[in-house]
């Protein structure tokens, strides 16, 4: 499997395959046909139309949903002089209970329309639904297994006895967890919300921060047995049509069985699935999807996860932090400068340490050889076993304080800073040096955190490389790397765009002001690609003053 | 069959980058670090004796009493070149010589004096010894100088660098580096160089000093220069930033800070004799002056300036009449005639030595005083008041 993305890979190098896979060749991979699915059963069942008999469609619908202990039906009499029979079926905890009293029992049930006793089938139906119901949100379905999908997704499915049809009326109204200030992208300025677990909330917040009838969203279901509902959101004009139709026929046509975050998702449409680095994006924040939808990307909001992912990605993209755009563009532009070094020395700091001073000590200045030979002396370990030791103790440390509960987590810190930063050394087991450049390394993994799981896979291969062949080895993995990053796409764009001499350089290395900033990124947006007319600096104050007085 | 072509083609070019890399991996408590290598003359004339002077690496883990230790390694045998001497060090250490970080190469003045070239061709080819290694020649046996007990620094070798380091950021011209003493040697014309430093006992420590110049002729050390010649070797070349001119006139006596001195040379030829024009831009403010009882402040400023001009002119041209008893262009004239008039040059280099003993040199001060320093005239003037 391997080996076919490499060839492909090759391939795609030497131009004989163009970057991204057209329709029929997935269609050609992908071909397969799932054969005996109960997917294949459930079709037929679509196809038998639905009886007229109110107590055939009840018992076959709740067959279909199992007669789970949590799927209630209401079977009642409504109409004058309660000639009519209907019955309603909901799951218990997905439906709210009180909208299914107020808006849909008890309007029913006290209805009093002349000539509703008359009325049969078809028109008895939407009689009901336009005259009887008080929900704004009423479909007229005519087959058992819509209503049954409906019920599913916290719908009520209302069956009227003499219908060959059934009506499904909104009802959703779960438990959610409120709105919440992100784990994972926390800030000093900008907003505080973050998405949570529920599509309608996170696609709320997105339309919240754009009022734009532009803005698109598209649902689609995903996932034969979780039907997870997926919701694409893009700026009609600014975000590339090809890019819409690559996510939307990628997402369409994936033969999976369940969908629980948007890492499935991400799994399963990206570019370069074993590439270190991800070609898309996530983000957990509204405002940082906002802005990318403004730069004509694609969000893909999914529902029970709060991260949305977004397409296509950019390389540079990782070291744009939200809050760049939210201070002033000097310190910005430092910052963003300061989180390449770190990520150089995330990807590069051990390497470099270990071919100095097991290659390369004559370009050490002498001093400091001294005080590293110093700290070397008595040492047991060659420096890149040293190293190797206190890069893996730092992830295992890392990883157990992730995943504790944050009061064990405070002890397992406790331990890790005692047993990395004072006792190793103490005891003799490694230098002191070596713990400064794995920390080092360690704390400047964090500046990219989107980038995190590439740096520390890469550092390790760095580091063996260095202890092979030194300097030459760094700089044969760093020309590798870059030739890697340069060959990566993203839905057609280059991964490596904005950071190449020709293109969006206002946004790259150094943040210019907004003012500055007149087009959208070039590549990614399509169509409008203006933000601004012009270049118009602010106004200065003498400028104001004079504007004042021709008013 | 293109693509097979193609495929191969880029294997092949990835294993160009592949099969090569460095090869010399070494730990570091697996190496000696030289800091200063010192040649002698030995009692057999075809021998020499050769210490080296090695940092001893001290457990950072252990008490503080072990770096109360010795601070170096010294190891010293006798062998006919380098090469042996290092072979021999090698099979004797428990560890490898590490030579990158060499300081210091000190010559013996006796070794100095005999020959000097024949032993520099290791630390030029050889790819460990560093090129900017400096150059020194010992007023004495050069092992004592590695030896020395210090205070300042622990590790001799160190504290030459050190030193030299210091001393540049008033010249650059006093740091002579292997790369600097070769090209001098190679060159046809110009004199090579090198300080000299010696140990001295005071109150039962040893000291280093630095003692003037050793001016070398193509092979050996022909003569020296004192360390008030060499300032004015050093104002003659330009480039300074930092030094003093002091000078006493019948009203009393000063010292003035150069902030920086540059030097521009111009060469005429008059048919026979040669001429280099010297014209010298200094800045120097006062930094300390006395006497000057009865006399005013403009009077004192350009008394000082003319008297400052007249003391740097006084300075270079007794260098420069040094150089011509020792027949040794340490200037460069010869590099700067070779430069400007490459015709002319070929006319005269065959007699390049008869020519420099007739060399004319015009030493233009133009010497610009632009502070006093925070107060401006001492508290010995009285001005206004006349001497009576």
């Amino acid at each position: 499997m391997f080996l076919k993305y490499f060839i492909r890979k090759l391939q795609y190098i030497t131009g004989f395959r163009k970057a991204v896979r057209t329709p029929e060749e997935t269609h050609k991979e992908a071909h397969w046909k799932p054969e005996e699915t109960e997917s294949g059963t459930s079709e037929e069942k679509e196809k038998e139309p639905m009886k007229a008999e109110l107590k055939d469609n009840l018992g076959q619908l709740l067959d279909m949903l199992g007669n789970s202990n949590d799927v209630k039906k209401h079977v009642f009499r409504f109409g004058p002089d309660n000639t009519l029979s209907g019955a309603l079926v909901f799951i218990d905890g997905l439906a709210d209970s009180k909208t299914i009293t107020d808006a849909i029992l008890r309007p029913l049930i006290t209805t009093r329309m002349k000539g509703l006793a008359s009325l049969k089938g078809e028109n008895l139906l939407d009689a009901v639904s336009e005259n009887a119901l008080f929900s704004g949100d009423v479909e007229t379905v005519e087959s058992l297994s819509e209503l049954a999908a409906g019920c599913l997704s916290g719908d009520t499915a209302l069956l009227l006895e003499g219908c060959q049809a059934g009506l499904i009326i909104s009802s959703k109204g779960w438990e959610k967890r409120g709105v919440s200030e992100p784990q994972s992208e926390a800030v000093v300025r900008g907003p505080r919300e973050g998405f949570t677990e529920n599509l309608r909330t996170n696609t709320s917040m997105i339309r919240r921060k754009i009022h734009h009838g532009k803005l698109i969203a598209e649902q689609l279901t995903v996932g034969r047995k979780t039907r997870t509902g997926i919701c694409l959101m893009y700026l009609d004009g600014v975000a590339n049509p090809d890019v819409v139709k690559k996510v939307k026929y990628r997402i369409e046509n994936l033969e999976v069985d369940s969908i629980l975050e948007s890492g499935y998702i991400e799994e399963y449409i990206e570019d370069a699935p074993f590439s270190p680095f991800s070609t898309i994006g996530y983000s957990e924040k509204p405002d940082v999807v906002a802005s990318r939808i403004l730069e004509g990307r694609v969000a893909i909001v999914v529902d029970g996860t709060p991260f949305v992912l977004t397409a296509p990605m950019l390389f540079i993209e990782s070291f744009q932090s939200t809050e760049d755009y939210y201070v002033r563009p000097l310190y910005a532009s430092l910052v963003r400068i300061l989180r390449f070094i770190a990520f150089f020395i995330a990807v590069f700091g051990p390497a470099v340490y270990i071919a100095l001073t097991v290659f390369h000590q004559e370009m050490i200045p002498t001093t400091l050889l001294f005080t590293i030979a110093n700290a070397r002396e008595g040492t047991p370990f060659p420096v890149f076993i040293e190293t190797a030791i206190m890069v893996i103790t730092f992830e295992i440390l890392r990883e157990a304080g992730v995943r504790l509960p944050r009061p064990v987590g405070q002890a397992i810190s406790i331990v890790g800073a005692l047993v990395m930063g004072d006792a190793a050394v103490s005891a003799g087991l490694v230098g002191a040096p070596v713990v400064i450049a794995v920390s080092l390394t360690a704390v400047s993994g964090f500046l990219v955190p989107n980038q995190y799981d590439a740096a520390s896979m890469l550092r390790i291969i760095m580091m063996i490389l260095a202890a092979l062949i030194g300097g030459y080895g760094i700089s044969m993995g760093f020309l590798g790397l870059l030739i890697h990053l340069a060959s990566l796409t993203s839905f057609g764009v280059p991964y490596f765009q904005g950071l190449s001499f020709s293109r969006n350089l206002e946004d790259a290395v150094v943040r210019m002001p907004l003012w500055t900033m007149v087009k959208r990124p070039k590549g990614i947006a399509y169509h409008d690609i203006t933000r601004r007319r012009f270049f118009i600096p602010p106004l200065r104050p003498h400028q104001d003053e004079d504007g004042q007085k021709e008013n | 069959m293109k693509l097979v072509r193609i495929f191969s083609a880029a294997v092949l070019a990835a294993f160009m980058l592949l099969i090569c890399g460095c090869w010399d991996d070494y730990e570091l408590n697996a190496l000696f670090i030289v800091t200063g290598i010192a040649l002698d003359s030995s009692q057999n004339p075809s021998q020499m004796d050769i210490s080296v002077q090695i940092a001893k690496p001290h457990p950072s883990s252990e008490g503080k009493s072990d770096s109360e230790n010795e601070p170096v390694i010294l190891m010293n045998t006798t062998a006919p070149t380098m090469s042996d001497a290092l072979s021999v060090f090698n099979r004797n250490s428990n560890r490898t010589l590490m030579l990158q970080h060499n300081q210091v190469l000190l010559l013996g003045k006796s070794l100095a004096e005999d020959n000097i070239i024949k032993h520099l061709d290791l630390f030029m080819r050889d790819q460990e010894t560093r090129m900017e290694v400096l150059v020194m020649v010992v007023d004495g046996r050069a092992e004592d100088i590695i030896n020395a007990q210090l205070e300042q620094d622990s590790i001799s070798g160190m504290f030459l660098a050190r030193l030299i380091t210091d001393l540049t950021t008033a010249s650059s011209h006093y740091q002579i580096r292997m790369i600097d003493f070769v090209s001098r040697l190679l060159d046809e014309s110009v004199a090579p160089i090198a300080p000299i430093v010696s140990l001295k006992e005071n109150n039962g420590k040893q000291e280093i000093v630095m003692n003037g110049m050793a001016v070398f002729d193509n092979e050996r050390m022909i003569g020296q220069l004192t360390n008030d010649e060499v300032t004015g070797y050093i104002w003659a070349m330009g480039d300074v930033s930092r030094g003093e001119v002091s000078f006493s006139t019948e009203w009393g006596t000063a010292v003035l800070n150069i902030s920086s001195l540059t030097a521009k040379r111009e060469i005429s030829f008059d048919n026979e004799k040669v001429q280099v024009n010297l014209s010298i831009k200094a800045q120097l403010h006062i930094g300390q002056i006395s006497g000057f009882k009865y006399i005013s402040m403009e009077e004192l400023m350009a008394h000082l300036q003319t008297s400052a001009e007249q003391a740097i002119r006084d300075k270079i041209m007794n260098s420069f009449e040094i150089s011509k008893t020792l027949n040794a262009d340490i200037f460069g004239f010869g590099r700067s005639i070779y430069r400007t008039y490459p015709s002319e040059w070929k006319k005269i280099r065959e007699e390049w030595e008869t020519v420099y003993q007739n060399l004319e040199l015009d030493v233009n001060v133009d010497a610009h005083i632009a502070t006093t320093g925070q107060i401006t005239d001492s508290l010995e003037m009285e001005e206004g008041k006349s001497a009576d």
